[in-house]
This record gives structure tokens, sequence and C-alpha cells, in this order.
């Protein structure tokens, strides 16, 4: 009895702490891409100053959410994204259009990895 | 380093808590259900152990997905016959009445080695002997002798044998163990009673055990003579 007691209760954690990591994920990455878009979208429209303290504070701020990430998800995709989105800061100037799109681009790419492997999808199953 | 010395740490208490919930058994013993998860958890618990970019619960939610099969399998096992049947299989019967099936010994892949083998643990030295011979579940050979073969008990040669009930240790390295005491039917009292008896203090005393029928044997610490 104390066993079917102890698996209901692990069966509760296990549940709920899957919930609670796949809902903090999807939280962290659409605010995170949102915000690199507002980025984007402000080095395009040519305000380089407002676009750079808006990449270094999204770069603070990828720091902190990293730090609650890294609990359930392998630190190398998350240090992946880190350093996309650090390379991007010093590519908002505009002197490099294409390489900033690209950049973007990857950054874009590799925070929508991060949830896109937590989702539990046959393909990520199998 | 240290993170790797924390993390083991870690990893080694929820191993000891997630083997405690499966169950006490010994390896030999292990039904296969049991015997894949034993395997996989120390196999998953060995990869957030050494690489230290692996987080911690990538370990833990399998360990405790596994452990939550295994009761809800045991469970079920519990209730259900057929489930246990398609789980564990079931005793396979290799000699009936004293002949080897050899049908049933192809089906087991187990060779004439093995079967002796494993008589020869069981110490029978000769197929002679044997009646019947039962894989068992988890891999273990029972058998069962010829009548002739047995070694008579008491009961076969009409001796009347005291029962001397369950014998216990009721102390151990100069600790009183209450639980093993009522065991044999004896309390703390009894057994502090007993030492007095044989004017010892219970620190002076590295094994004492004893029956139902109240006989004991003490040893004292550092000697090896022993106390009735």
């Amino acid at each position: 009895m104390n066993r079917i007691l102890a698996a209901a209760i692990i069966a509760i954690l296990v549940a709920s702490s899957c919930a609670a990591n796949l809902f903090t994920t999807s939280r962290f990455i659409s605010t995170t891409l949102s915000e690199l878009e507002q980025t984007h979208d402000l080095a395009l429209s040519g305000d380089v100053s407002t676009a750079a303290a808006k990449s270094k504070h999204l770069c603070e701020q990828w720091q902190d959410r990293s730090k609650i990430l890294s609990m359930y998800i392998p630190h190398s995709r998350l240090e992946a994204v880190g350093e996309s989105l650090y390379s991007l800061t010093p590519l908002v100037s505009g002197d490099h259009p294409e390489v900033f799109e690209s950049e973007y681009q990857r950054a874009c790419f590799l925070t929508k990895n991060v949830l896109e492997s937590e989702v539990p999808t046959l393909c990520n199953l199998f | 380093m240290l993170i790797s010395f924390l993390r083991a740490l870690i990893l080694y208490i929820v191993i000891i808590v997630a083997v405690r919930l499966m169950g006490k058994r010994q390896i030999s013993e292990l039904q296969t259900s049991e015997l894949v998860v034993t395997l996989l958890i120390s196999d998953i618990a060995a990869v957030p152990m050494q690489d230290t970019g692996q987080p911690l619960t990538s370990g833990f939610i399998p360990i405790a997905a596994l452990v939550l099969c295994e009761i809800v399998v045991s469970v079920w096992m519990l209730k259900s016959r057929k489930f246990r049947r398609l789980i564990c299989g079931k005793p396979i019967v290799v000699i009936n009445n004293g002949a080897i099936d050899q049908q049933e010994m192809k089906l087991l892949r187990m060779t004439t080695e093995d079967l002796f083998e494993q008589l020869r643990q069981k110490n029978v030295f000769s197929i002679q002997d044997v009646a019947y011979a039962i894989v068992e579940t988890n891999g273990t050979l029972s058998v069962i002798k010829k009548p002739g073969k047995n070694s008579p008990n008491a009961d076969d040669m009409g001796l009347m044998v005291p029962d001397t009930g369950i014998e216990t240790v009721v102390v151990t390295d100069g600790e009183i163990s209450e639980s093993g005491a009522a065991l044999c039917g004896k309390s703390r009292a009894w057994v502090e009673g007993v030492l007095r008896g044989k004017n010892l203090k219970t620190e002076q005393v590295f094994l004492m055990t004893a029956n139902t029928a109240g006989e004991f044997v003490i040893i004292k610490k550092g000697s090896k003579g022993v106390i009735t």
C-alpha cells in the first residue's frame, strides 16, 4: 500500500515537473523570440542605439533564463543560443547587414530548437 | 571536480531511494522486469554523473519513471495471474519423473553443461538422483530428489527434536537489538537480566544470540570463548 502511495506521489511529481518544465520553456522561448524580433526590427529601421541596448538586455535576460532552463535542458543547446545572441550585439550597427541577418536567423533557429526539442512530438520521441 | 562529486552524491541518494522503493531482492532472485530496471537505472545515472553538461533532472526523471513502472508492474502482477505469466513466464520442468525433457531444454536454450552445473550447485552429483528439476521464472533451478536419494530427517527416523524456535541476534557490538529480541519473544529486560546473571555489561558483549526456548550464546568483545 505504501509502495502504491509512493508510486502515486512519484507519478504526480514527474507529471507536474514535466508540465512545469514545458510551460517555462515555452514562456521563456516565446519572450526571447519576440525580443529578438524587436531588436531585428529596430536595427532594420536604423535605430541602432536602441537596437544595441535591446540586444544587450536580451543577452543579460538569456543568462538569467539559462540558469533555470539548464536545470533540465542540456547545457550545450543553451550555450549555443547564448553565443549567437552575444555575437548579434556588435552586428546591430548595420555595417554588415547580411551578416546581421544571417546571425539573426541563426539565433532564431537555435532558440526555437530549444523549445522544439522539448515538445513530446513523434519526431522527438523516435 | 566538486560539481562531479556533489552530483555523484545526489545521484547515489536517488538510486538508494529508488532501489528501496522497488523492494528487497537479491540479484540472483530478480525477475526479468526487475533486472532490466536495475540495469537501466545504473546506466541512466552514469550519464549525468559523468557529464556535467547534462542536467541532473535528465537522470532523475527516467529513474522516477522506471521506478514508477516497476511498482505498477509488480502490483499488477500480484493482482493478475495472466499478466504475471506474460512478464515473468512460467516455471519449466526440465527433468520430469527422472527423464530429461530435451524439448524444453532446447526451448530454454539450456545446454547439458548448464543443467549439470546448476545440479552440482544444488549438491546433486548424479542425474539418477533427480526426480524433478524445474527452471524457475528467475532462472534458478529447483531440484526434487528421488525419495530413496534424500537424506533421512528426524521425522523419517521417528526422532523427537525439541523445538527451539527462531534464533536471533539480540546484542550486537555492545548494543541491544530490541527488534531482534522481540522476534524470538524476548524483551530488553530479559536480555539485560541474562547479562547481569553472567556479570556482563552490554558494552562488553560482541555478539549475543537467543532463541524462543530461552537458550542463548554470548561472545565477549576481544574473546574467542563462547558463554552459554
